[in-house]
């Protein structure tokens, strides 16, 4: 009987350890690195989550990691995924490639690779230039753009200030002037 | 188009009241109002006390928004479809009360195991077939249950030398398994963590433990032990669970 005791007493430890480990584990994203051009990868981040793809797009000096408290609230109800920008993170770190542009084009060849159907992107500070970059000339490719405290980048055509919005610059006629995004360690230094 | 903004300095009820929310957009100078006035038909959201990183700032308000925002989106058909991932839990969940059924009424003979086995095996194609990815919680349910029921009848007296269970109360064990297992399927879809340790306690215990375990079990009986069939079915359910558990989390 007591050899009993113990079995029992020893699977309620591993079934209490396991559950406590798992309760840390899974509130981490699964990770990958997905091809953007030759020799840059991009880390990417899958909240998982079913429905409607949503692309979380962190601000400057930030990798994907900084939706980890909240991309888990949205993947309840749509599928969750994050991007490290180039230069950042575990991301590559190509000397060349930082304009507005050539980041938005590093999204949408993520969106291709993983073979996401309209998805909603939705961008943090820096992460609304991309947004109005890729909302401009691909609309057809997203359903819909979710500024979050954009940077005043994302709406401005750069000849007037940083204080001046150019509305038709996330028109869907016109798109926002490229930019080239400060050199990561510049924009590190900024944010710290 | 969405846009939210935190609202550091604004007058009392902007950000809470609709009427005054757009009329201070309308006036102001930030760029909230800027951005709204240049994009009427953009929907400007204010956070007022939210920091530029509002999503952790505010979350909940945050998630409000996006949700309200990407609801009203047209639906495509595609995620029509993956909306049915609900639906075919159901499915799958009926299946698995229908084959645990139809299990218990078995004899206990390796005909009957076999015939459990090809049940299981057509269950996956299909299950797999119209839930994919969730599906396999549910799919790997219902194949250790139904593996249970084959081979647990005797466990409570073999292993806890009490009085083996009646076919009744190994009958309703297993389906209160089920039902655990089932619920689990449904909570980890929505993103409920605790059901992670569930779905855990499946992968390593009902599924691979079991199928390693009876496997070698008939290696040591030398021949055909209650089992034998559907341990590996267990352990690939198991394994497989196991990875997409410990896949997904893994950083």
């Amino acid at each position: 009987m007591n050899q009993s005791k113990r079995r029992i007493g020893a699977a309620v430890l591993l079934a209490a350890l396991g559950g406590a480990t798992s309760r840390i584990e899974a509130q981490l994203p699964r990770v990958s690195f997905i091809a953007v051009d030759a020799n840059v990868k991009l880390e990417v981040l899958d909240w998982d989550g079913s429905g409607r793809p949503v692309v979380l797009l962190a601000g400057n000096g930030q990798t994907a990691h900084s939706f980890q408290r909240f991309a888990p609230l949205l993947a309840r109800f749509y599928h969750v995924y994050g991007i490290t920008r180039r230069g950042f993170g575990a991301s590559s770190r190509p000397a060349t490639g930082y304009s507005t542009d050539r980041r938005a084009d590093d999204v949408l060849a993520i969106i291709d690779s993983l073979k996401l159907t309209k998805p909603v992107i939705a961008g943090h500070s820096l992460g609304g230039e991309e947004l109005s970059s890729i909302g401009a000339p691909h609309a057809d490719r997203v359903a819909g753009l979710m500024y979050l405290d954009p940077s005043t980048g994302a709406y401005d055509d750069g000849t007037q200030g940083d204080s001046v919005v150019d509305v038709a610059a996330v028109s869907e006629h016109s798109r926002p002037v490229a930019r080239d995004l400060p050199s990561p360690e510049n924009s590190r230094r900024c944010w710290r | 188009m969405l846009a939210i903004f935190q609202a550091p300095k604004t007058p009392a009820g902007v950000g809470a009241d609709s009427a005054i929310t757009q009329r201070w957009l309308q006036q102001t100078s930030a760029v909230a109002g800027r951005f709204a006035r240049g994009l009427p038909r953009a929907s400007v959201v204010l956070i007022p006390n939210a920091t530029h990183f509002l999503f952790d700032s505010n979350p909940n308000e945050v998630l409000a928004a996006m949700r309200a925002f990407i609801d009203a989106l047209p639906q495509s058909s595609r995620f029509a479809k993956q909306k049915i991932s609900v639906r075919g839990l159901t499915n799958a969940a009926s299946f698995g009360v229908w084959m645990t059924s139809r299990v218990e009424l078995m004899t206990d003979s390796r005909h009957g195991e076999r015939l459990m086995t090809g049940t299981v095996v057509a269950g996956t194609v299909a299950l797999m077939l119209v839930t994919m990815g969730r599906a396999v919680i549910v799919l790997s349910s219902t194949l250790v249950i139904a593996y249970a029921i084959w081979l647990t009848r005797a466990l409570p007296g073999r292993v806890f030398g009490a009085k083996a269970w009646s076919a009744e109360q190994f009958f309703w064990f297993n389906v209160l398994w089920l039902i655990a297992f089932l619920l689990a399927g449904i909570a980890i879809a929505r993103h409920w963590r605790p059901a992670y340790v569930v779905a855990l306690f499946l992968a390593f215990g009902g599924g691979i433990t079991n199928g390693v375990g009876h496997l070698a079990l008939s290696t040591l009986a030398g021949g055909y032990y209650p089992g034998l069939y559907t341990a590996p079915l267990a352990l690939v359910a198991g394994l497989f669970l196991a990875w997409r558990l410990l896949g997904s989390s893994r950083r």
